[in-house]
This record gives structure tokens, C-alpha cells and sequence, in this order.
């Protein structure tokens, strides 16, 4: 299949990686409960139709893919219709105390680990909640200088820093 | 990294399944062929789970949150991501502000009571050795003041013991001096306070030569100047001479002693008030006869 998405053996090897991702963002836009498992049931359902098709590499095969998963989707919302729908997303089991503890003490380490501005912005930016939180957060992008859109980027910038590090942390692969 | 936040209503909209299709078309359009867009969605994804924690989402959109947009797990993660963060930084806050008020995550719980309890702990023990040490000091300063009231008694009673042991030396020498001479000399006694008969030592003797009548004289010193009844007490304790009122001259009585079958032993003589008081003295007086005619 490699061979459908680049004729560099390690470049179609990420091109499949990147168009794996792709598709597991689309199932998950979709809200599907399986996004990763539906990407690779679109990918199983491509590869023999390029075979059979002889179709040549393309500069944008995600779009074929894309037209799959889009059936796969629909499928998928067949055969779970109707999807039990619960009045509320229950929380997720409580984990164990000391797998919550180990949990806060990575996110601590973790943000000890941001730079003094970075620690500064994301403490500053989940401090408060409701109409106090949009003041405050106003107030943290005119201390800054930036407009809000621009804060809003820097605050996801550092959330997704934290959450990679956070995952390391709580696997044990945290230096 | 430039995000276009242009129509992010409808991509809400999107992520909570409520869009109509020719919107989604739009957006999907836009997710492939836009990598930033991508980033995008997923910066207004995680804003969605931040106003569900919050519980700042109309009841709508809590309910497209409950039952469509949380049902991918990586979804559901970021829910516990969110909440995470929340709990942490709220928490700081709140201790900043109202630390002993704050109900405290399990983590810091552990925390909080570890270096609570720590600081109770050496605040007790500092406590009870502040305590223990003024106790101390007390004693130690109430003891000093004893030994030093001690010793000046001790010094006094030295002083005084040297003016008696002066006092005894000389009477000694009296009673030695008068007992040489009995036929011109009184027979001195001292109180038995002085001269303790216990023992034997030290006791005036007197010695009992035959035609010898015994004349005694008696310093009243410390008892009260005053007529006394005077009797003589054998070795056995038998009453065997009394004299009802002797008045003292000056400050002694002086008095012959109309007895004369002496024999070797230990005699007393008692001097008791007769000024009527109840409280009157009762003074023994202690002596030695000898059958020699020197002592």
C-alpha cells in the first residue's frame, strides 16, 4: 500500500502516518467513540481498491480516503443507531488515590517546568471561572500586550506542552 | 502559527453535532486542505470542555457536550485534562486566599497536613521546652537561694557552736578549778544541756571525802531568774535531799546540800519553778560521785 502513497519507501511510510492522524481527526469531529479503529477500517477498505483500480500516486490522497471514511462513518452510525445516549457524561471511574496523587504531582512537575511566563500565563489563565475569568483574562492580554485571540493560542500552546509532558510523566518517561 | 477565527460559531457548532450539512461540507473542506485549521479545532475543543467544566455552556450545548461531543476518548481525556487543571490552579488561589477554609485535593491534603502537623509538632515541643526550661531556671534559682540560706545558717550555727564550745572550755576550767579545792569552793553544776550525762564524760564530780558537805552553786543562765524547788536524785532516781525555795543570788543559786551518805554513782539535781506557773522549768543538773577524794 506504501507504494500508493509515495514512491520513497520512508516518505509513504509518513504519508500513512499523516493520513492515519487525518482520519482519526475526522472520526473524531464526528464524535465517533472509536475514532483510531474506524481510520484503520477506512484504510483496510482503500488499499484494495487502489489495487484494483492501478490507481498512481497522488498529491492528495486524503481526499480519497476522506470519501471512504465518510461512508465508514455512516455506516458506523447505522449499526450503533441508536446510540445509547446518556443524560449526562458520567466522570470517569475515580481513580485510585494514589493514581490521582501521582497525577497532580506530575501536572506540578510538569508546570515547574514551564518557563516562569509560561507557568505565570496558564496559572493566571484557569484561576478564575465565569464572568471573572473573562475579566481577568482581558486584563492578563492588555498586561501582556497581546490581543485575546493571540493569548487564547499561547494558553493552547502551553496546554498542549503540558499534556505531552503530563502523559510522559505518568507513564514513567519523564527525564 | 496564524489561526483565522473567522466564523468560529459554526465550527462550534461542528464539534457539537449541530451544524447543518452544507456547513459541515464547508468545514471538512477546510480540514483537508488547512493543517492550521486542524489546530485550530483543536484549540476550540478544548475551550468547549473548559466552558463544560466551568458549566458555562447553554443547556444545549452542555447537552450536545453529554451525549455526542465527549464520546471520543481523546475527547474524554482532555475532560480530565481540563478538570486537572482547574483543580490545581483554583486551588492555588484559594490557598492564597482562605488556606484553612480550602478543601484541599488529595495531594495537597497529604501536603497541607504533613507541614501542619510538622509545624504543630515543633511548636508543642518548642512549647514544652520553653516550659520545662522556666521550670528549670525556677527551681534552679529557688535552690541556689537555699543553699545560700543553708549556708549562713550553717555559718551562724558554726559561730554559735565555737562561742558554746568557748563557754564550755571555760566553765570546764571553773568546775576544774573549784572542784580542786572543794573545802573552799562551791560545787558547781551546769545544765545537762551542756554537760550531757549520757555519756559520763565530761560531767563535774564530785568527790566525796568524808565531813565533806557539798555546796552547790548553779548558774541560771538561759532559765529564768527565779525561786526554785530544789530536790537531789539518787543513782537509783529516788529522791533523797529537797529544799522547797531557793531564791537565787543574782543570777545563781547557791546552796548547801544537807546529805552526806554519797556513794559512787550518778546523781541529779532538779531545780523546778515555784513561781506558780504551770510552764515553770524543770532543770536537771547531773553529776558524778566519786569514794575517792579527788576526782
Amino acid at each position: 500500500m506504501l507504494f500508493w502513497l509515495a514512491p520513497d519507501r520512508e516518505m509513504a511510510g509518513r504519508k500513512y502516518i499523516e493520513i492515519r492522524q487525518q482520519l482519526t481527526r475526522f472520526f473524531t469531529c464526528w464524535s465517533c467513540s472509536e475514532p483510531e479503529d474506524l481510520a484503520d477500517e477506512t484504510i483496510d477498505r482503500v488499499v484494495p481498491w487502489m489495487e484494483l483500480k492501478g490507481w498512481a500516486p497522488s498529491d492528495a490522497p486524503i481526499r480519497v480516503f476522506f470519501g471512504f471514511a465518510k461512508n465508514v462513518r455512516h455506516e458506523h452510525k447505522r449499526k450503533l443507531q441508536p446510540e445509547p445516549i446518556s443524560s449526562e457524561i458520567p466522570d470517569p471511574p475515580a481513580p485510585a488515590k494514589e493514581e490521582k496523587e501521582k497525577d497532580f504531582a506530575c501536572l506540578e512537575v510538569c508546570v515547574a517546568s514551564l518557563s516562569p511566563t509560561e507557568a505565570d500565563l496558564i496559572r493566571h489563565y484557569y484561576q478564575y471561572e465565569q464572568e471573572e475569568k473573562i475579566r481577568k483574562r482581558q486584563a492578563l492580554a492588555g498586561k501582556l500586550g497581546i490581543g485575546m485571540n493571540a493569548l487564547r493560542i499561547q494558553a493552547w500552546k502551553i496546554r498542549n506542552s503540558l499534556r505531552g509532558c503530563l502523559d510522559k510523566c505518568i507513564a514513567g518517561k519523564l527525564n | 502559527m496564524d489561526f483565522s477565527f473567522s466564523n468560529e460559531s459554526a465550527l462550534r457548532k461542528y464539534l457539537l453535532g449541530t451544524l447543518e450539512p452544507q456547513g459541515c461540507d464547508e468545514i471538512e473542506e477546510q480540514l483537508l486542505s488547512n493543517e492550521e485549521f486542524a489546530r485550530l479545532i483543536d484549540l476550540i475543543e478544548d475551550e468547549i470542555i473548559e466552558e463544560y467544566v466551568d458549566g458555562s455552556l447553554t443547556p444545549k450545548d452542555q447537552q450536545a457536550v453529554e451525549t455526542y461531543f465527549l464520546r471520543p476518548p481523546s475527547r474524554q481525556k482532555k475532560l480530565k485534562f481540563a478538570r486537572m487543571l482547574r483543580t490545581q490552579f483554583r486551588e492555588e488561589t484559594e490557598v492564597e486566599s482562605v488556606p484553612a477554609r480550602t478543601p484541599l485535593s488529595p495531594h495537597r491534603t497529604w501536603l497541607y497536613w504533613t507541614v501542619a502537623g510538622a509545624l504543630a509538632a515543633m511548636f508543642v515541643i518548642t512549647a514544652s521546652l520553653g516550659i520545662y526550661t522556666t521550670k528549670l531556671r525556677g527551681d534552679l534559682e529557688t535552690e541556689t537561694a537555699r543553699n545560700l540560706k543553708i549556708q549562713e545558717d550553717l555559718k551562724q550555727e558554726q559561730t554559735r557552736l565555737a562561742v558554746l564550745e568557748k563557754e564550755a572550755e571555760k566553765l570546764r576550767n571553773q568546775i576544774n578549778t573549784a572542784n580542786e579545792n572543794p573545802q573552799s569552793s562551791y560545787f558547781t553544776l551546769f545544765p545537762s544541756s551542756i554537760l550531757p550525762m549520757s555519756s559520763g564524760n565530761g560531767l563535774p564530780v564530785f568527790p566525796a571525802c568524808p565531813g565533806t558537805t557539798l555546796k552547790l552553786e548553779i548558774p541560771l543562765g538561759d532559765i529564768p531568774v527565779q525561786p526554785y524547788h530544789v530536790s537531789l536524785l539518787g543513782p537509783d532516781g529516788k529522791e533523797l535531799w529537797s529544799r522547797p525555795s531557793v531564791k537565787p543570788t543574782h543570777d545563781e543559786l547557791l546552796f548547801p546540800v544537807q546529805y552526806n551518805k554519797w556513794q559512787k554513782g550518778y546523781y541529779s539535781v532538779i531545780l523546778t519553778g515555784t513561781s506558780g506557773n504551770p510552764n515553770s522549768p524543770k532543770v536537771p543538773y547531773h553529776f558524778r560521785v566519786s569514794n575517792s577524794c579527788h576526782p
